[in-house]
């Protein structure tokens, strides 16, 4: 995609987690890699493992319960999965940083709103408490948050949602990042907050020239954002290619069924009806032996079931636009059996 | 664009009730608070100004004044308000130095146990594991043995002041703390923000002081204040007993041994010591108890 080296290079992320009932494997053999400035754009339904493998390459994991293997999370170079736990604080939060999903609960009830601000700029950077507070008022100012001078001397429970998501914006952005992680970070936001926080990590991409990392479920935030988009299920990555290849052309038969069950032109049906994918998500406590949405794939193969198919470059299609599949998607639509 | 910006975000105006406010306002419906904080103030009060307070020496000896009765009326305080004890000691100036070794030593037990209980407490619930069933069982031990053996054998063995008091006290509080501040941290732990706080690249040490300390401030102050009522009550036991500060010092707890041999002669020298324990510990156990209800959501919404 670029000739510059890449910003984030994942390769066979694996993660399980013991639990009482079994191990459950939630992340297997994800590799991908991100240039700075491009946003990559994660889709995929709930427990599809796009939350589980950021924290598990940031190693937020709990560490009791939590196995994360692989060849390695390499962050400029650096293998995020075997740094020493000093190397990797000077990452997270500094060089790295993560937008949660839920506003309400991600910022501690107890602390102001500047002191969480400066916390950061203060673990990170040499700076005195006097700039980090006035670069506290800066950052705020930078997501659109009124009368930040006095806003920064109160608490989360002062702030609504939308403003709520934006000072965790504002915490991401204080070290200046290299990689930006918003995970469904408008997802709890009405459609207009959404917009605005959206068109604000767009601008600041633009300012700052960092790479971004956008999780969610909502295809249309995705069209609108990402420069690739990377369709995952089951802990799986099933499709990844450029945005308009991908949701033009898509070749994977999950890719189809978002496509189809998102309220938007492209891709749905000319009746204009919404078509659910039907069935439920594998329990991943028995992770299927091949591919993970062959169940509940109309046009999956005998082949389907039994053997994973390797991501590979897309029959005549974009350079680039990878698929997971065994059959031929385009073929099979155009000539339905 | 800006005027309406400015009208639409909620601001710090002075009309904002402030905690502080809110806690005074709820205080003002409840009866038990109020009285609470009077009794604990009354008697901070006379401790902190005993010398100008008491109407003798504490621990001259008079024995003209052997067994005179309560001299207090409507008149005036006289010159034994509450009477005077075997060896004609005054006892309303007993009282009031007495309420200084009380307040002195279970105060200074109860920062301790709080410190030392607050963070074995954290490391248990925070670090989990090995950690935590040491803690634990430690205070499994603490809890299952007799308080009273255990001051006993300490007094025995290092002498009875009010040093040693204050660390048996100590010893004995912090068992309580620990486990509060334990399960509290427990489910911290799990919060959203703690791992944000991760994400932002805190370590450990940032996150147990910053962002875990904070947060445990509410149900700290409840069990410190419940706490203080039980090491009062403790105090004075060990006083009784014998095992707390040396006489001739006046401290409650032997004011109340000393006068059960006497109750005959005279009740006032059992009762006034008595009446002050039970005054003190049911003040401070309002102002808990009140605390308790202050800071409980359940209890307090809607307002």
């Amino acid at each position: 995609m670029s000739s510059k080296p890449p910003v984030l290079e994942i390769d066979g992320l694996t993660v399980r987690f013991d639990t009482p009932s079994g191990t459950v494997q939630a992340v297997t053999d994800v590799s991908y890699s991100l240039g700075s400035g491009e946003t990559l754009g994660i889709v995929g339904e709930s427990g599809s493992g796009k939350s589980v493998h950021v924290l598990a390459m940031l190693r937020l994991l709990p560490q009791g319960t939590s196995r994360i293997t692989g060849r390695g999370v390499r962050f400029f170079g650096e293998d995020l999965l075997r740094l020493d736990a000093p190397t990797l604080r000077s990452i997270r939060g500094n060089r790295i940083c993560v937008v949660f999903q839920d506003p309400m609960t991600s910022l501690n009830p107890v602390l102001t709103i500047g002191r969480q601000i400066t916390e950061t700029l203060e673990a990170h950077k040499s700076i005195g408490h006097a700039a980090a507070e006035a670069e506290a008022i800066r950052l705020l100012d930078m997501v659109k948050i009124p009368k930040a001078a006095q806003r920064i001397r109160q608490f989360p429970h002062e702030f609504s949602g939308g403003m709520r998501q934006r000072v965790m914006i504002a915490i991401a952005l204080a070290c200046k990042p290299q990689l930006l992680i918003a995970d469904e970070a408008t997802t709890a936001l009405d459609v207009t907050t959404q917009a605005e926080i959206i068109d604000l990590v767009q601008e600041l991409k633009r300012d700052l020239g960092m790479a971004v990392i956008w999780i969610t479920h909502d295809l249309g935030v995705v069209a609108r954002i990402a420069d690739v988009i990377q369709v995952m299920y089951g802990g799986r990555v099933l499709e990844r290619g450029p945005v308009d290849s991908v949701f033009y052309d898509p070749r994977n038969a999950y890719t189809l069924g978002l496509l189809q069950s998102a309220p938007s032109h492209i891709g749905s049906a000319a009746s204009g009806r919404l078509t659910p994918i039907p069935g439920t998500p594998p329990d991943m406590r028995r992770p299927p032996a091949g591919d993970p949405f062959a169940p509940r794939n109309p046009w999956a193969t005998p082949r389907c079931a039994v053997e994973m198919p390797p991501l590979r470059q897309v029959d005549n299609g974009t350079p680039g636009h990878l698929v997971a599949a065994w059959y031929d998607l385009p073929a099979l639509r155009a000539h339905p059996q | 664009m800006t005027d309406t910006t400015q009208s639409l975000a909620p601001s710090a105006s002075p009309a904002a009730p402030t905690p502080g406010r809110r806690g005074f306002r709820f205080l003002a419906r409840n009866f038990g608070g109020i009285v609470g904080i009077a009794i604990c103030l009354a008697i901070i009060g006379i401790a902190v100004f005993a010398p100008m307070v008491v109407t003798r020496d504490p621990v001259a000896i008079d024995f003209a004044k052997r067994f005179a009765p309560p001299s207090i009326s409507w008149a005036g305080f006289g010159d034994t308000p509450f009477g005077a004890d075997q060896l004609g000691r005054d006892i309303w100036s007993r009282v009031a130095y007495g309420a200084r070794v009380t307040l002195v030593v279970s105060l200074a037990a109860l920062l301790i146990s709080c410190v030392v209980g607050v963070t074995l407490g954290l490391l248990a619930g925070y670090f989990g594991g090995i950690v935590d069933r040491v803690i634990m069982r430690l205070t499994d031990i603490q809890m299952a043995f007799p308080m009273m053996l255990l001051a006993l054998m300490v007094v025995a063995v290092l002498g009875a002041n009010m040093v040693n008091l204050t660390l048996v006290l100590a010893l004995i509080g912090w068992t309580r703390f620990a486990r509060v501040v334990r399960g509290e941290t427990l489910s911290l732990r799990e919060r959203d923000f703690m791992v944000s706080a991760r994400a932002i690249g805190a370590g450990n040490l940032r996150i147990l002081l910053r962002h875990l300390l904070p947060n445990l401030a509410t149900p700290v102050i409840v069990v410190a204040t419940l706490e203080l009522a039980r090491l009062v009550l403790l105090e004075a036991s060990l006083n009784f007993l014998g095992l707390g500060v040396p006489p001739p010092a006046p401290s409650w707890g032997r004011m109340l041994a000393d006068g059960r041999l006497y109750l005959q002669s005279g009740w006032w020298v059992v009762t006034f010591p008595g009446l002050a324990i039970a005054f003190f510990i049911l003040g401070v156990t309002m102002v808990g108890d009140w605390m308790r209800i202050f800071y409980d959501p359940k209890v307090r919404t809607g307002r």
